[in-house]
């Protein structure tokens, strides 16, 4: 049996790996927006949680969501390639859901990129649907498939 | 505490509702309601908070935070943390060892839950909060899965040695949360 990953809040010091996965896996080809700066203030942030999974030799994973009143929006997922389909990314994602469940979050948004098949697959397999197809979304250059997932019961099965 | 939520100004001071209900069962907006099994003679209310399906009643500590988050510099999270860890802090003054776990929200007691958690942010207002087992009655657990799990058994604070009143509960804990929040 596989033990569950553990999950943790991100500190000040894993700013800096973390941007640079952003970098390397998520951002390649569109410049870098996610810098250590940004990844700081995140991590500093009241209504973003910046998880991670630690790994042998440094971070296995990571993923930052941002909570609002209404809507979360999980800005970043990345899974270290040599770590990937060992469920890192769902337990992460789930770890991130839980708080937006408990503040009765309505739905969590997430764009991922349209050159990303497999990330898209990914989030279909833990609920998300496909929204839109926004144009440029990526630097102006590159277009993302923004997903959602309810959060809520479905009050229509429950209306009786 | 809605209306107090969305009629509150930068101005308005926070507040901490502590209160004990009568019998109800609610369900939040995540619940589904095949986890009420047999509810009986208990109403069972559909409410706003976030989380699933939990029982309240005499003997229970409700404690409703109504905090201008933005104001407090406070997110989900953080503001989840302290209402538990304020809980497990106090079940310490007692000798009695309680945690949280990963992926299940609440404070638990080996296997048993102490305390569970479900909240509500509108235009940065807190409300709804948390209901921590005293002294009360737990059979009206057995008729529905707490929090959306079968055979979740739930405990109290009187059961493990600790405090049976509830208003001087309320008292330690409203001054330990203020203190956790820096209000």
């Amino acid at each position: 049996m596989t033990a569950m990953p553990i999950v943790r809040l991100a500190r000040s010091g894993d700013a800096g790996q973390i941007a640079g996965m952003s970098r390397a896996l998520i951002e390649q080809g569109l410049g870098w927006s996610w810098t250590r700066l940004r990844v700081l203030a995140a991590i500093r942030d009241p209504a973003c949680n910046v998880a991670v999974i630690d790994g042998p030799d440094g971070l296995a994973a990571f993923g930052i969501m941002h909570y609002g009143d209404e809507r979360a929006h999980l800005s970043l997922l990345a899974v270290h390639p040599d770590r990937r389909h060992q469920k890192l990314g769902t337990s992460l994602v789930g770890w991130l859901e839980k708080p937006a469940e408990v503040a009765g979050i309505a739905r969590v948004r997430l764009e991922a990129r349209a050159d990303n098949p497999g990330a898209v697959a990914f989030y279909r397999k833990l609920g998300y649907q496909e929204r839109e197809r926004v144009a440029g979304y990526y630097a102006g250059s590159l277009d993302a498939i923004r997903l959602e997932k309810s959060l809520l019961a479905d009050l229509g099965t429950l209306a009786r | 505490m809605q209306r107090y939520t969305e009629q509150r100004t930068a101005d308005s001071p926070d507040r901490i509702w502590m209160l004990e209900h009568e019998p109800v069962f609610t369900l939040g907006m995540n619940a589904d309601d095949a986890h009420v099994l047999a509810a009986g003679d208990i109403p069972v209310v559909r409410i706003d908070r976030g989380g699933q399906v939990t029982y309240h009643g005499p003997g229970q500590l409700v404690v409703y935070p109504l905090i201008d988050t933005r104001r407090a510099g406070l997110g989900v999270r953080p503001l989840i943390n302290a209402l538990e860890q304020t809980v497990i802090d106090l079940a310490a003054r007692s000798g009695i060892v309680a945690s949280c776990r990963a992926g299940a929200p609440g404070v638990y007691v080996g296997e048993r839950k102490l305390a569970s958690v479900g909240l509500r942010i509108r235009r940065g207002g807190s409300y709804h909060g948390l209901a921590l087992n005293v002294d009360m009655n737990l059979e009206p657990f057995d008729r529905i899965n707490p929090c959306g799990y079968a055979g979740l058994r739930m405990t109290q604070l009187a059961d493990l040695g600790g405090p049976r009143e509830v208003p001087a509960v309320a008292t330690q804990f409203a001054a330990m949360l203020m203190a956790r929040l820096s209000l």
